[in-house]
């Protein structure tokens, strides 16, 4: 493995862990206690956590997606192929996120702290269901990646 | 293999969870009131217990039986990632197992500064323990792809 490849490889297992890690963590810890708050507790708590984690998993999610299309140059076969789909996955979370989830955080992100929107309980359903998705996606190509690595 | 594949797996949960509490929850504990701190951090706890223990459990196996079945740099580097996770297992288990303890069966009218030291000390403790973890997980990786 070339010092280019292993740098490549090390950024988007390191990005990936971290980006799976903190996805899994918000279907683990945050929608269980979401799911049990009053709407106006879930709308204030949900919109201060969208303003920390919202730059911090996309970036996350953007470096992961670049160095293993780095990585996927560099390699060839089941290695390259493996890499290409977990590139896929990542794009569908990405574009998914911003076409379904992000509708959804600008709804309560424009209104001022304590304000529900109409009609958040579906808008938390709606959320909820589709993180849960997003999280399956998101180990899913974490697993393609550590076994792109694997063929390398 | 299959050390690898664990250690990754585990190592990247257990890091990526750290530091979403660390992001995430930290900001919003350090701002609330002690009582509604309380609430929310009995209540993360309750989730989050289980868990992550069990990944830096799972974390620290995975390094050790792959530093076992490598040689030479991969060794040593997988060999300090498992000192890594074993000093946030055993700095949770002293030090902030604890804290929590008593932070979650404090009465309601217990003195408010010893109690917003403990929260002070537990912020502080996690955002050493997720540091740690990091460093652990990331030097995971570069041993897997030694």
């Amino acid at each position: 493995m070339s010092a280019a490849l292993r740098l490549m490889t090390v950024a988007m297992l390191a990005t990936g862990g971290l980006f799976t890690g903190g996805v899994v963590w918000y279907a683990w810890e945050r929608i269980w206690i979401w799911r049990r708050l009053e709407l106006s507790a879930y709308a204030v708590d949900f919109r201060r956590s969208l303003r920390k984690a919202d730059p911090a998993l996309p970036i996350l999610l953007v470096i992961c997606a670049t160095a293993t299309a780095g990585f996927a140059w560099q390699t060839s076969g089941a290695a390259r192929t493996l890499a290409a789909t977990g590139i896929g996955v990542l794009a569908v979370i990405l574009v998914s996120s911003i076409v379904l989830a992000e509708p959804i955080n600008n709804e309560f992100r424009r209104r001022p702290e304590g304000v529900v929107p109409p009609d958040a309980e579906r808008l938390r359903r709606i959320w909820r269901r589709f993180h849960l998705v997003r999280t399956a996606l998101a180990l899913a190509a974490f697993a393609l990646l550590i076994t792109a690595v694997s063929y390398a | 293999m299959i050390w690898a594949i664990s250690m990754l797996i585990a190592g990247g949960l257990f890091a990526g969870g750290a530091v979403s509490i660390a992001l995430e929850r930290i900001p919003a504990w350090r701002g609330a009131d002690l009582e509604g701190f309380k609430i929310a951090f009995a209540h993360t706890l309750r989730r989050v217990d289980p868990l992550q223990p069990a990944l830096v459990v799972v974390s620290l196996i995975s390094t050790i039986g792959f530093a076992l079945s490598e040689e030479d740099a991969a060794r040593v580097v997988a060999a300090l990632s498992a000192a890594g996770f074993l000093i946030v297992l055993v700095g949770s288990g002293a030090l902030l197992v604890p804290i929590q303890r008593r932070l979650v069966a404090a009465e309601p009218d217990a003195g408010s500064p010893e109690l917003e030291s403990l929260r002070a000390r537990w912020l502080r403790g996690h955002v050493i323990r997720t540091v740690v973890g990091l460093a652990a997980f990331v030097l995971a990786v570069v041993a897997a792809v030694m």
